[in-house]
């Protein structure tokens, strides 16, 4: 298995979130997988920027342990 | 700590004299270095009372715990200092070259105190550590200083220089330290104790070896951080314009949304920080007109600052010491007032707002003109920008007049009379002179009815992210001994840390209405009380600001430093560990007379009156109350803000402050 952190934005389904925002999947999984389960259209996900580490990724990326997910960015300080 | 050098360095101006002391292990252990180690120096040495300006303040140069070890963005050093801006503790932290010059001389830190007869500069390599006549170097701007200092060096190496311009030499009380010919230590009032002690510059050309208990593991945790930013860029069809359109919809919003650290890094590869100036006005982040506006005052607002007519320019990427981001970068700006100036470093977002929306100017070329004026100067923008917006107004309502400005027609957006008042500033003429200390003296000079026009924090003018928008950040601006700084810490801050991944009691932030974050509760304090101490430990590492917004899980700080110190220590031990540096600074503060809960919002950056119209319409923050909360959190008295005898036995302070560094 392997966790990984996800900050899902307003509308979809945390249910296979924990607490503190990380998802179980299994070995091989793929962030089509993370998409499924949030229940967000991959139309979507592609307009709100999903990347993985801070990359934006397309769905059939592979996914590793400890991978960060997200859909937008926004920038303080300077 | 084997990371550090075990020695401090002591400097007195008066006499000349030169020491290296030894540092006890213990205080490493309790505090890091950087404003840890700082703030132990300090507390200890700079009697209560003392002037900022004279012989008995303290100027200190600190580096970081994890500079030079191989742990990617940790090469920030530190000013330390009692304030002559605020009359309390002051700090400015810096990146360019000059941190891992401190440790290559053999100390973690260099502390001045006295006042020397004629301007001297302190010049240090493996095999020569002596004061320097500067007369020659007196008067000149920073970045022709740091050339022609470079160049006195003894030995081959290119020597780091930490160099003050004419603000500095001017007493200016919001003057900064600058590096690398644009990189500035600016907050403060740094630059102006430099300039008191008659001190132009801190010339390092060391080349001691910087060590570490774990080479392999610090080494491993690199690799990984730079295979992922290296991965992060934006797309090439993604242009900078599409921010300030997420701004609009972000300001629209109900919600607010905690955001994943890891997003940042590839805006700030490509863009820099100058990517978040119209997407942080459309959203309410970004003051406009004195903090009194709203978006649409500000002159094609998507058009001017779009952040690719800045990237157009960029002529090189600029990387500090040991970062693999590069957020800054020079820029061409041969074609302004007649080629004065061939270049500039890449204006920080801060710098954009302050002399762009804030003053309601959309000519982003006097802002890359006013950039470079004021590295050279060593003056920070964020205070100058603000006090150009408080003289604007002034002069709008009646409160200065012609006469004052000796003619200038002191309006929103006219940016030929902002760069002369700019200009006026820097060598202390006309109105410049009553300018170029900031608002809270501005209004000694032009009265008191003008203090609703002066915003400032304890002394401080605030940095260029609104109160209203992120009430957390409000709490952060009131009660950080060095009040008015923008990057200790905000709610923004705290979703993209995800501080609660390290941290047992840090409350995990999720989706929520924006409302619920005006309404003061134990659960933001909490988390304003996390931020503000593992900012602590950031800089105790030398660590910077954007690798602590990528998140503890993309910049592993705890990592770094357990394997750096040979330690097993938890993240609350590490929280710990920042609690006790931020009291530290806190009792530095109350033993020179500031009573934190004195120092408030001005008026309009709460909110009362609350904007009638723009993403912050009706808003009004409660800044007050939730700071009682936050010092609750801390362990201090929530009504006075003074850290309560249990916390400061129980963070085993007092054993901390006896003792002592020792000749060595």
């Amino acid at each position: 298995m392997i966790r990984v952190r996800v900050t899902a934005p307003p509308g979809c389904s945390r249910r296979k979130l924990d607490e503190k925002g990380w998802m179980e999947l299994p070995d091989g999984a793929r962030l089509s997988d993370v998409l499924k389960a949030l229940r967000m259209p991959k139309l979507l996900a592609r307009l709100l920027m999903v990347s993985i580490n801070g990359a934006v990724a397309s769905p059939d990326t592979e996914l590793a342990d400890g991978d960060s997910i997200a859909f937008f960015s926004m920038i303080s300080g300077g | 700590m084997k990371s550090c050098m075990g020695h401090i360095l002591e400097v007195d101006l008066t006499d000349g004299t030169i020491v290296k002391k030894k540092v006890p292990e213990l205080v490493y252990d309790q505090v890091l270095s950087g404003k840890g180690l700082g703030a132990w120096y300090l507390y200890k040495h700079i009697p209560p009372g003392a002037d900022p300006l004279g012989a008995d303040n303290i100027i200190g140069f600190v580096s970081g715990a994890l500079t030079g070890t191989g742990a990617l963005m940790c090469g920030r050093w530190m000013v330390v200092t009692k304030s002559p801006l605020t009359g309390g503790w002051g700090d400015a932290n810096c990146g360019g070259n000059f941190s891992p010059a401190i440790k290559q001389c053999g100390v973690d830190a260099i502390f001045f105190k006295g006042i020397s007869e004629k301007p001297v500069y302190l010049y240090m390599d493996d095999g020569v550590c002596e004061l320097r006549d500067a007369s020659e170097y007196w008067g000149m701007d920073a970045v022709e200083a740091e050339l022609k200092l470079q160049e006195s060096k003894s030995g081959k190496r290119k020597p780091a220089v930490a160099v003050i311009g004419t603000a500095g030499e001017n007493l200016s009380l919001i003057a900064g330290v600058c590096n690398e010919g644009g990189r500035i230590a600016a907050r403060s009032g740094v630059g102006a104790v430099m300039g008191s002690k008659k001190l132009k510059a801190v010339v390092l050309a060391g080349s001691q070896k910087i060590d570490c208990v774990d080479k392999e593991k610090v080494k491993e945790l690199s690799k990984d951080l730079a295979a992922k930013v290296k991965k992060a860029y934006p797309p090439g069809v993604m242009k900078g314009r599409i921010y300030g359109t997420l701004g609009k919809v972000m300001g629209t919003l109900p919600l607010s949304m905690p955001l994943d650290g890891p997003t940042n890094v590839a805006p700030l590869r490509k863009w820099g920080t100058s990517v978040n100036t119209v997407m942080a006005v459309n959203m309410g982040d970004g003051p406009v007109k004195n903090w009194g506006g709203v978006p649409k005052d500000v002159p094609a607002l998507a058009k001017s600052f779009d952040p690719d007519k800045i990237l157009v320019r960029e002529t090189k990427k600029y990387h500090c010491y040991a970062c693999p981001l590069g957020c800054g970068g020079v820029i061409d700006i041969s074609d302004i007032n007649d080629g004065e100036f061939a270049h500039t470093h890449k204006p920080e977002y801060e710098t954009i707002e302050a002399f762009g929306p804030l003053l309601l100017n959309n000519k982003l070329e006097s802002i890359f003109y006013i950039n470079e004026l004021l590295n050279r100067a060593g003056m920070d923008s964020i205070s100058a920008g603000n006090t150009i917006a408080y003289a604007i107004e002034c002069f709008e309502n009646g409160l200065i007049d012609k006469n004052e400005t000796g003619g200038l027609e002191l309006k929103w957006g006219n940016d030929q009379d902002i760069v002369k008042l700019v200009k006026m500033m820097v060598v202390r003429e006309g109105i410049g002179d009553k300018l170029a200390d900031g608002v809270r003296k501005a209004v000694e000079h032009f009265g008191p009815e003008t203090a609703k026009y002066a915003m400032h924090v304890g002394g401080q003018e605030p940095g260029m992210h609104d109160s209203r928008f992120d009430p957390q950040l409000a709490v952060h601006f009131m009660t950080e001994p060095a009040p008015g700084k923008h990057t200790i810490g905000s709610g923004g801050m705290y979703g993209n840390m995800a501080l609660w991944d390290i941290c047992s009691w840090a409350p995990t932030a999720k989706p929520h209405p924006k409302k619920a974050d005006h309404i003061p509760n134990e659960d933001i304090g909490i988390a304003s009380c996390a931020t503000a101490c593992y900012s602590m430990l950031v800089d105790g590492a030398g660590g910077c600001y954007y690798g602590q917004l990528m998140g503890v899980h993309m910049w592993k700080l705890i990592d770094y430093l357990n394997a750096a110190a040979g330690w097993e220590r938890t993240g609350d031990e590490f929280l710990e560990m920042g609690k006790r540096i931020q009291t530290l600074r806190h009792m530095f503060n109350i033993k020179h007379g500031i009573k934190p809960a004195d120092r408030h919002l001005p008026k309009r950056m709460q909110g009362d009156p609350p904007l009638r119209s723009g993403p912050l319409k009706n808003v009004t923050t409660l800044a007050d109350q939730q700071a009682k909360y936050h010092w609750q959190a801390m362990g201090y008295d929530p009504e006075t803000g003074i850290p309560k005898e249990e916390t400061i036995e129980a963070l085993n302070i007092p054993s901390l402050l006896a003792l002592e560094a020792e000749v060595i």
